[in-house]
C-alpha cells in the first residue's frame, strides 16, 4: 500500500510538472492555432541555459533561475518574430506552420548536439534533501518541482479569467479576425501568448533539468505527453489541462505498479488514440450541436 | 572589372577542383596495395568522446605497431550512428570498396549486420559486443571483448560465493544488451542456488526511473545488479541512492565511463563489476605518449579494446593466404588483455577479473 502510494505522490508531482507543459502547449495552440512543436525545443533549451549558468557559469541557483527565465523570454520572442509571425502574415495554413515548427525543434536539438554533445548534463551534483511524511518519500527538488508548477498553473487561470489582457489572448483562439477589427494590438497580443507559453515550459523544464539532468533529445517526448494532456482535458477548458495533466500522470504511476516504469510512454499515447477516437473534445470539452457534426 | 573578376574566380575553382583530384589520385596510389579495413562506428548521434577514444586509437595504434611491417592499413570509415539502418547503410557503401576485413562497433549495428557479413564471406572483428551468441551465428565475425558469458559467470560466482548473497534486484536498460546480461547472469546465478527479488527495467533515454526503484526498494534488497548505459543507468545509481537504498551494487564496465561517474555523484562508489584484465602499462609506449596528448587521459576500456583488435588483426595478417583463418589460428596470443585464443564460435575468451570502484573514480582488482 506505501508503495501505491508513493507512486501516486511521484505521480502527483509528475502531474504539476506536465500541468504547466500543458498550457505552454495549449495556449499556443488554442490562441494562435499552432501545433507548437517548438515546445520540444523550447524546452531543451531551458535546461542547456539552466546548465550553463550553473554549471559552467558557476552562478549561483536563484541568480540562474532568473538568468533562464529571461533567456527563455528572449527565444520565445526571437521564435515569434522571425518564425510564427511572418507565417501569419503570409497566411500560411496551420500545416506549413507546423512543418516550420518542427523545423526549428530540429534545428536546436542538433545545435544543443553539436554544442554540448549527447551526452546527459547534470546540474546538480549532491543528493537531494529527502522529507518523509507518513513513511512517504518526498525529495526537496520534488517538493518545489509541485509547488512551483501547480502555483504557476492556478495563477495562470485565474489572470485568464479575471485579466482583460490575458482574456483578449483566450478569446482569440475563437475568433482570431475580431482582434484587429475591434482595434486590438494583435502583434502584441501573440507575443504575451508566446511569451506566458515560454514561461510555463521553462519553469517545468529548468525543474527537471535540476532534477534529473537535461540531454538534447528528451524534448519530444514532453510534447508529446504536453499534447496529449490538452487533447485529454478538452482544448477549450484551461482546467481540463490540468485535469488531463494529473490523470495522465496517476495512470502513469499506477502502470508503474502493476506493470513496469518502462511501459509509461505507451499508457500516453493508448489515452491519446482513446480521446482522438472517442472523446474528440477531450474530458471536459463542450460538446458539439447536432448541426456541427 | 567583371569579366576578369569571373575569370579570376573560374581559374580558382578549377585549381582547386584539380587540386583535390591530384590528392585524391596519390592518396588512391600510396593505398593502392594497402590492406582496406572497413570501419562501421557511430561518428555522430552517439556519445562523441567514446567514438573519438576508439578512432584515434585505431588509427594510432596502427601507425604505431605495423610501423617495421612490409604492410600497410588503410582503414576506410562510415558513420553506423548507433542504429541498424545507418549501419546497414555504411557497410554497403564500405562494400563497394572491397575491404579485406570489417570492424564494427558494439551490440546493434552488428545484430543488423549479420546477415550482410554472412553474405559477404569477410572477416569481421566485432569490437565492444558484448552479446552472449552473436559471434557464434557466423563463421566470419570475431569478438574482440570479453562476452557477456565470461562476465556474468564470473561476477555470478563472486556474489554467491565471495558476497554470500543469495538474494538480489536487477535493474536493467530494457534492450538486447539489458535483456541479454541480466537473462545470462540469472541463469547462472540461480543455477548457483540464488534468487531474483526482482527484476525492473527502464528505457535507454529514461531519466526519471523513480517509479522502478520505488518497486525494487519494496523488495528490500541488499545487492541490485545494474545491467545497463545511457541516462537511465546514471539516473537509476542517483534515485536509489536518494530514496535510502544502503546496500551493494554489482554491474558491468559502464561504471568506470568517466562521463558516468561524473553523473552518479560516487553513488556507484563500492560496486563490484566483472571486466577484462586490461593491462594499460603493457601498450607501446609511444601509443600511450600520443593518445594521452590527443585525449588527454589514459587508455579506458573502449581505447584498449580497439587497441586488441589492432593487435588481433595483424596477427591474423599473419596467414597470407585466408584472412578468416588467420582469425582461427589465434591461439595462446598475448594482447593487453590477457592471452587470448579464438574458439570456433569466434570468441577469444580472455581473462575476467573482479574490481570495485573506489571513491576517485579509479577500480581496484578485487579477485584475479
Amino acid at each position: 500500500m506505501i508503495l501505491l502510494l508513493q507512486l501516486l505522490i511521484n505521480g502527483l508531482v509528475q502531474g504539476a510538472l506536465v500541468a504547466c507543459m500543458a498550457v505552454a502547449f495549449g495556449l499556443v495552440y488554442r490562441s494562435l492555432r499552432i501545433f507548437h512543436i517548438a515546445l520540444g525545443g523550447m524546452f531543451i533549451l531551458v535546461g542547456y541555459f539552466f546548465y550553463t549558468f550553473v554549471a559552467l557559469l558557476h552562478l549561483s541557483t536563484p541568480i540562474a533561475a532568473g538568468l533562464t527565465l529571461l533567456a527563455t523570454l528572449i527565444a520565445g520572442a526571437i521564435l515569434e518574430s522571425c518564425v510564427y509571425y511572418p507565417f501569419a502574415k503570409k497566411k500560411s495554413t496551420s500545416g506549413v506552420v507546423m512543418l516550420a515548427s518542427l523545423g526549428v525543434m530540429i534545428i536546436i536539438e542538433n545545435t544543443i548536439a553539436l554544442l554540448f554533445g549527447n551526452n546527459v548534463k547534470s546540474i546538480s551534483v549532491d543528493l537531494e534533501p529527502t522529507y518523509i511524511f507518513y513513511g512517504l518519500k518526498v525529495t526537496r527538488i520534488q517538493l518545489y518541482e509541485f509547488l512551483i508548477c501547480a502555483s504557476a498553473f492556478v495563477i495562470l487561470g485565474l489572470l485568464i479569467r479575471k485579466n482583460p489582457y490575458f482574456k483578449v489572448a483566450w478569446a482569440m483562439g475563437d475568433q482570431p479576425r475580431l482582434v484587429p477589427v475591434m482595434g486590438l494590438p494583435l502583434q502584441k497580443i501573440r507575443q504575451l501568448i508566446i511569451a506566458v507559453s515560454s514561461l510555463m515550459i521553462a519553469l517545468p523544464a529548468a525543474l527537471i533539468a535540476y532534477d534529473v539532468g537535461i540531454e538534447p533529445h528528451v524534448g519530444m517526448s514532453y510534447l508529446l505527453t504536453a499534447s496529449v494532456a490538452v487533447f485529454f482535458g478538452g482544448i477549450d477548458k484551461y482546467w481540463g489541462w490540468g485535469l488531463g495533466a494529473f490523470i495522465l500522470a496517476l495512470c502513469q504511476s499506477i502502470v508503474s505498479w502493476k506493470f513496469s516504469g518502462e511501459w509509461v510512454s505507451m499508457v500516453t499515447f493508448i489515452i491519446l488514440i482513446f480521446v482522438l477516437l472517442f472523446k474528440p473534445s477531450g474530458l471536459i470539452g463542450n460538446s458539439k450541436r447536432l448541426e456541427e457534426k | 572589372m567583371k569579366r576578369i573578376l569571373v575569370g579570376l574566380f573560374v581559374v580558382v575553382l578549377i585549381a582547386v577542383f584539380g587540386g583535390r583530384m591530384w590528392y585524391l589520385h596519390q592518396q588512391a596510389e600510396q593505398n593502392k596495395d594497402a590492406i582496406k579495413i572497413g570501419v562501421v562506428v557511430p561518428l555522430s548521434g552517439f556519445d562523441e568522446n567514446l567514438t573519438n577514444r576508439v578512432v584515434t586509437t585505431l588509427k594510432i595504434a596502427t601507425e604505431e605497431l605495423t610501423a617495421d611491417k612490409p604492410y600497410k592499413i588503410q582503414y576506410l570509415f562510415e558513420d553506423g550512428r548507433y542504429t541498424v539502418k545507418d549501419s546497414i547503410s555504411a557497410f554497403n557503401k564500405l562494400k563497394t570498396s572491397n575491404p579485406d576485413a570489417y570492424i564494427v562497433f558494439g551490440d546493434l549495428p552488428a545484430f543488423g549486420l549479420l546477415p550482410l557479413i554472412n553474405e559477404t564471406k569477410v572477416p569481421t572483428i566485432a569490437l565492444a559486443l558484448g552479446d552472449s551468441q552473436l559471434p557464434s551465428k557466423s563463421p566470419y565475425m570475431f569478438r574482440v571483448c570479453t562476452s557477456t558469458t565470461d562476465l556474468v559467470k564470473k561476477i555470478a560466482d563472486f556474489v554467491f560465493h565471495d558476497m554470500k548473497q543469495t538474494e538480489m534486484a536487477i535493474f536493467k536498460v530494457k534492450n538486447n544488451y539489458g535483456d541479454d546480461f541480466s537473462n545470462e547472469f540469472q541463469k547462472y546465478y540461480t543455477a548457483l542456488g540464488g534468487k531474483i527479488l526482482i527484476e525492473e527495467s527502464y528505457n535507454i533515454g529514461d531519466m526519471d526511473v523513480r517509479a522502478q526503484a520505488l518497486k525494487i526498494l519494496d523488495e528490500k534488497p541488499q545487492l541490485i545488479g545494474m545491467f545497463g548505459f545511457g541516462p537511465g543507468y546514471n539516473a537509476a545509481f542517483n534515485q536509489l541512492a536518494e530514496r535510502g537504498y544502503k546496500g551493494d551494487f554489482i554491474t558491468d564496465h559502464t561504471v568506470t565511463d568517466e562521463a558516468v561517474w561524473k553523473n552518479i555523484y560516487n553513488q556507484a562508489e563500492g560496486t563490484y563489476f566483472a571486466i577484462g584484465d586490461y593491462r594499460v602499462d603493457q601498450m607501446s609506449p609511444r601509443y600511450l605518449e600520443r593518445y594521452r596528448a590527443k585525449i588527454g587521459s589514459d587508455p579506458d576500456v573502449f581505447a584498449v579494446l580497439s587497441y586488441v583488435t589492432v593487435d588481433v588483426l595483424m596477427k591474423a595478417l599473419e596467414n597470407k593466404t585466408d584472412l578468416n583463418q588467420g582469425f582461427y589460428d589465434i591461439q595462446n596470443f598475448k594482447t593487453v588483455m590477457g592471452i587470448i585464443g579464438y574458439d570456433k564460435d569466434g570468441e577469444p575468451h580472455p581473462p575476467v577479473i573482479i574490481k570495485q570502484m573506489q571513491s576517485n573514480g579509479a577500480a581496484k582488482v578485487i579477485k584475479e
